[in-house]
Order: C-alpha cells, then structure tokens, then sequence
C-alpha cells in the first residue's frame, strides 16, 4: 500500500468529508489535538469512511490508540496487506 | 475524592436534626421544605439576596427572611440552598469560609440524605437528557436511586464543580455516555467510589436515514437555521439538507428542487447502501469497549418503524429500549418499562411530544432500504415557529425552502 496514497485520501476526507476547510495542514505528524474539532465523535466518523474508502474493519479499542496520522497509516498498511 | 458516603450522610443527617437551619432561596421549594419539615428540624429563618421576597417563609409569619447582607452567621447554623443556580450561591458561601456539608447543603442533595436512597449520576449531554427523563418515570428504579444528571452546559449554569465532585465521591451508579466522559473533561471516573458501578452506553448520535445531513456534527447544522432564544425546543430546520441549501444556492426554484428531491432515483440504491452500512458500522464502533449495545437492535428494527426523530435525537421506543438494557446491566427488573412506556400521558412522554423535527426521509431512500414506516404520504411532526405542524415530505421541502431561502435573502441584503 501507498503510504502517499493513503495520506492524499486522508487528507480528502479530512477535508471535504469531515471538516469542510480546504487550508487544513495535515501531515503525517498531525494529531486529533491539531485540529479544531476532531473530537472522539469525529474520530468515528473518520474511522468508518475510511474503513469504507479500504473495506477494512477497524479493532476501535487499538485505533483509538493512534497517537497521529502517521500511525493510522501504519495501521491501514498493516489492515491492508 | 474517595470519601465514605455513609458517613457523610449521617454527619449531615446529626447535623440538620440539631442546626439552626437556615434556608437560602425563600421560593416554592424552599416554603415547602419548610412545611414538610418545620416539626422535625428547627428552621430558623430564610435568607435571601435581594429584598424582593415575602418577609416570612410561613403564613402564621414565625419564620423570618433577611437579606444574606445582613445575616451574622452562627456557629449552630446550617444553610440549605434552594436558590438556583446553586453555583452563584456557593461562591458567596466559599467566599464566607463555608464547608459544604460541614455548614451547608444543596438542598436536593440534603433530600437525598434523609432517604436511605442510593445516588446515581447521568454524566452526558442530549442524548443522556432524554434517558434521564425517562429512568425517571420507572418506580423500580427511583425508590432505589436519586438520579443527578450533569451536562456540560447544565453543569455550568445549575452546579458547582465542587458539588458535582463531591456528589462524584458518593455516587453509587455512573451511567455515561462514552464520548462525552472522553471529550468533556469534567466528567473523572477517579472520583467515583471504588464501590461504584458504572455503566458505559454508546453514542447513538447517527445520520441513519438521512444522507443529506453532512457527517461532521457541528457541520449537520443547517447554515441557514435562525435560532429563536424564546423557543423551548429545538427550532425550525435547525439540521441541514445540503442538497437543497446547494440548491438555493444555484438559484433553483421551488418546483425545481421538489422535483428532484421527490425522484426516487435522487439517490441510487449503492449510494443509499453505502450510506446505511456506514452508519451501522459508526453504531457498532461507537458501542465498542460499551456496556450497552445498540446496533443489533437498530439493525433490526429501522426498517419497521422510525427509530429517530433527526440525527441526535431518537424517537421514544428507542429511548426506552436504552433505559431497559440500563435496568438489565445493573440488574434490575426492566419489565416495569413495558407498562411505562405505553403509557403515553407519563410526563417524560408528553414533554417529549413535539420536542424536535422528525426529519422527513428521501423517497429515494426509503424505496432502496424498504422502509416499510414510510411512504410518500407519511406525516411527521415539523416544528416550526408558531408550532407543530404534520407535514409529508413534499410539504416539508416547500416549508424548508420557504424559511431557508428567505434567511438566505435577508443575510444578503443585510
């Protein structure tokens, strides 16, 4: 898996699915704290669409963990084969 | 804050049996906390803030009232607060060098410690709101327990932390809501009595039927949405449908939009598939690690009947299928919820009644999932300004178009 892929398709629906602001900064260090209203809430609606956009299942206890973008990249290459 | 909770109760119980009671706040409370206990406590006077008050707090004028300037305090005393918000109060008592407990009360919480009943707490916001009011009206539940519920907003404007803090350290039952004891910081399970049983339930927050909402929550809400502060409920088109604010945007008419929306290929049946495995799998993420669980019971009843009224707010059944696994988890006998909840004129139920918007479904949408509740003649219950008014879909988009397009002109003109 393309980690630049996955992080373009992160960003996408970070900011036009999740967010609606196309001057989101987002990085491969970016964490939820970053970002004004990445809330638990949010979380999930982030871990579904990219559940959906990968078909994978995500283990929530081990995804709410990730400390930031990076690591759920780790965690969709891991998922992904 | 680990304290034992008996002990407390019984040196506030010592206390008030043989304290100067004074009571704070001279209102309908207060006077009758003062008939109902005038021949076993002494009540020695009411305080008040602003001299705005009757002078006594009985008809026979025995009990007097003074302003809180004037009040000497005395090393026999002991002050119940009726006055809300307790918060103001208690910075003036602080202020003054009083110990809660030790020197004053709130005084729900004094009524609960003259009972021998348990305290639980509802730490959450709407979604908690609404369980809150139902538990309530199951006897089983409230000869057990005292139930407190704190809310960020509430919290603020009714309590003090140091009240909710305390009341944490003799909480018997915690029931939360996963997301906002994660997000709201106030809510500390290190607080809570080792003895304390907590129950987790998930965030049923969901976009289940309506794919026009936008997934983002603060986002959902309609940009065109005009609050009226005097509204007790939630106000008119207060979620958004982001196809028809885009619609008015390009500039279509009316006719335009309702033809488009009522098509029942608006939305093809993989998108509206899509969409609803999505939100089953945020309802089974969100209940992961919970100890209620939802989503099996959602799944199997969202095509038979309205599950929600909009995106935060579930309709009455579901509501009282939460209270029940919440009865179950602390096991307690549920099967009182049955004859509850069919009774329509319990006060939760009628409060409820009206209390939001029902979101009208797409035909699009209703036709790929089945939706055997809906069909293009389905009425549901739209508030609007001046009340509540049933309205079929097509209805609805004309009344949304009508309100949202006129905001849209006004904020452009002005």
């Amino acid at each position: 898996m393309d980690r630049e892929q996955i992080l373009k398709d992160l960003k996408e629906i970070l900011q036009k699915e999740i967010f609606e602001k196309d001057e989101l900064d987002i990085s491969e260090l970016t964490t939820a704290e970053d970002i004004d209203g990445w809330d638990s809430y949010e979380q999930i609606n982030i871990l579904t669409m990219i559940g959906e956009r990968y078909n994978i299942r995500f283990d929530v206890g081990k995804a709410r963990g990730l400390k930031c973008i990076g690591e759920l990249i780790d965690y969709i290459c891991e998922e992904c084969g | 804050m680990k304290r034992d909770a008996d002990q407390i109760r019984e040196t506030v119980r010592k206390k008030v049996e043989t304290a100067d009671i004074f009571l704070w706040g001279c209102e309908d409370a207060a006077k009758a906390f003062y008939q109902k206990y005038r021949d076993i406590f002494h009540i020695k006077g009411g305080l008040t803030e602003l001299r705005c008050h009757p002078d006594y707090l009985d008809d026979e004028q025995t009990v007097p009232i003074m302003e809180w300037k004037d009040y000497q305090g005395g090393a026999n005393d002991y002050i119940v607060v009726f006055s809300s918000p307790f918060v103001h109060v208690e910075t003036q008592m602080l202020a003054n060098g009083l110990q809660i407990f030790e020197e004053y009360i709130e005084a729900t919480v004094l009524e609960v410690f003259l009972t021998d009943k348990k305290i639980a707490i509802m730490a959450g916001n709407c979604q908690m709101a609404m369980t809150f009011d139902f538990i309530r009206e199951v006897k089983g539940f409230t000869d057990e327990y005292h139930v407190f519920r704190f809310a960020s907003h509430y919290w603020k404007s009714r309590w003090s932390l140091k009240t909710i803090s305390y009341l944490h350290g003799l909480c018997d039952l915690y029931i939360c809501i996963r997301h906002d004891e994660e997000d709201l910081k106030f809510f500390s399970r290190e607080e809570l009595p080792e003895t304390c049983r907590i129950v987790v339930v998930p965030s049923l927050l969901v976009r289940l039927y309506w794919p026009q909402m936008k997934a983002n929550r603060e986002k959902a809400r309609n940009e065109y949405f005009l609050t009226d502060k005097s509204y007790k409920t939630h106000g008119p088109f207060e979620y958004g449908d982001a196809n028809i604010n885009r619609m008015i945007k390009e500039g279509k008419d009316i006719e335009e939009i309702v033809a488009a929306l009522t098509a029942e290929d608006f939305y093809t049946e993989e998108q509206v598939r899509n969409h609803i495995n999505m939100m089953m799998r945020m309802l089974e993420y969100e209940e992961d690690g919970c100890d209620i669980k939802m989503s099996s019971y959602i799944k199997e009843r969202y095509t038979k009947q309205m599950l929600y009224r909009d995106m935060t707010h579930m309709q009455m059944d579901l509501v009282w299928e939460v209270v029940k696994r919440i009865l179950e988890c602390i096991g307690m006998d549920a099967g009182e919820v049955e004859a509850v909840r069919q009774d329509a004129d319990n006060p939760a139920c009628r409060m409820y009644k009206g209390h939001c918007t029902e979101v009208p479904v797409y035909p699009s949408v209703a036709k790929h999932l089945g939706l055997e509740w809906c069909n293009k003649d389905t009425l549901y219950d739209i508030v609007l300004y001046n009340g509540i008014r049933k309205m079929t879909f097509e209805e609805y988009i004309y009344a949304y178009y009508s309100v949202c397009n006129k905001i849209k002109q006004l904020r452009e003109e002005w």
